[in-house]
């Protein structure tokens, strides 16, 4: 990303939402690279699993997004360890960088809160999202029922179960 | 609802409070109506919600739907409620959906294999609300009280309000808390569900013979 000029541009996308993170860089420990970020509570960088487990997955996706021009992500459970007040946060910044990208996210999720964290930080913008849901049909066979944003937004705002059952 | 699940249906419902709901499901119940999913809307800017909410969360019997019937109060400006409603029914299944008029049904499409149709409480064009239907088969169940209300309502000159559904809230919640005895605040919701309180208001009264007309024909 540096040598494509891209690293300013994804401090920027990043640290808007996360503003205790002021840089990022790449060191390579023992032979494997290590994101290190620096804070504003530490005189030296740290290795960024030591500050935030979840930090650290949320930066994995953005950077896998920000890598390349109209990147397609898959990212399976996509609220593991991350806690419910950053939901809105982290949909945040994946908006922004896809976006800016031009990419496109695939997330699976077994949370109700965070399909109202993305309804939420999409604002209205609702074109921009959507939801897949995977069920079986009553004969046992698998289906799948898609619902632009608008209907996402409106079932969420009349307190519906959007994953179905 | 779960028994109407089980076995489900082809028609929907949406209104705009607790109290209609209520009302709908009585008024199906004692006239043997067709059945339909009723769904409480939470206020008369929220139908849209609503469809979207039935859609998401209960899709197997959304996609199974043939009538989507929404039921809106006039108030007191029923080309404007009507219009409210109409782009609602726009917002949510795409531009030029919505009927022209109240009861008018707009045809099935190859992407929507519901019809929908807009009924205008207490009737097409006539100011009002689900209380102001309910008027007179409160009277007509206690004449006596309800005379006496009149005679309230004249004292505190309530003619002059220049107001139907002010008018219309005002005699029925008087005339309700005067005859239930149990309960003078009693909700108007309570009144179609609760089998000890159906006779305030008893569905199967003439003022009721419209809707129900139009419920039968789907």
């Amino acid at each position: 990303m540096r040598r494509a000029g891209r690293g300013p541009e994804f401090i920027k996308l990043l640290t808007k939402e996360y503003q205790w993170i002021r840089s990022l860089d790449i060191e390579v420990v023992a032979g494997s690279p290590i994101i290190f970020a620096k804070t504003p509570n530490s005189q030296e960088m740290l290795p960024l699993a030591y500050i935030s487990g979840a930090i650290n997955r949320i930066i994995g996706v953005m950077l896998a997004i920000a890598s390349t021009d109209r990147s397609v992500v898959l990212v399976d459970e996509i609220e593991n360890g991350i806690f419910y007040t950053h939901q809105v946060a982290l949909w945040r910044a994946i908006l922004a960088s896809i976006r800016k990208y031009e990419g496109q996210i695939f997330a699976t999720t077994h949370s109700n809160e965070w399909l109202k964290a993305l309804v939420q930080a999409a604002g209205d913008k609702m074109d921009d999202i959507a939801l897949w849901r995977l069920e079986r049909s009553e004969n046992g066979t698998p289906v799948i029922f898609q619902f632009g944003g608008d209907t996402l937004r409106d079932a969420i705002k009349h307190g519906a179960e959007a994953r179905g059952g | 609802v779960r028994s109407a699940r089980a076995e489900r249906l082809s028609r929907f419902l949406v209104c705009e409070g607790a109290e209609d709901k209520s009302f709908f499901e009585r008024l199906i119940a004692v006239r043997q109506l067709p059945r339909f999913y009723i769904v409480d809307a939470k206020g008369n800017g929220e139908f849209a919600a609503a469809v979207g909410a039935f859609q998401v969360s209960r899709t197997a019997d959304y996609n199974s739907l043939r009538e989507i019937l929404i039921v809106a109060d006039n108030d007191e400006t029923p080309s404007d409620s009507f219009g409210n409603v109409c782009v609602q029914i726009d917002r949510v299944f795409g531009p030029g959906t919505a009927p022209r008029t109240p009861l008018q049904k707009t045809p099935r499409t190859a992407t929507r294999a519901a019809a929908i149709t807009v009924l205008m409480v207490p009737w097409t064009n006539e100011h009002g609300h689900l209380e102001r239907m309910c008027v007179e088969a409160a009277r007509d169940a206690n004449r006596n009280i309800a005379m006496h209300v009149d005679t309230f309502m004249n004292l505190i000159r309530a003619e002059g309000w220049q107001n139907q559904s002010r008018f219309g809230k005002a005699w029925l919640r008087i005339n309700l808390a005067a005859r239930c005895s149990r309960d003078p605040f009693i909700a108007l919701g309570r009144v179609f569900a609760n089998v000890r309180h159906n006779t305030l208001i008893p569905v199967g009264h003439s003022s009721f013979d419209r809707i129900a007309d139009v419920l039968r024909k789907f």
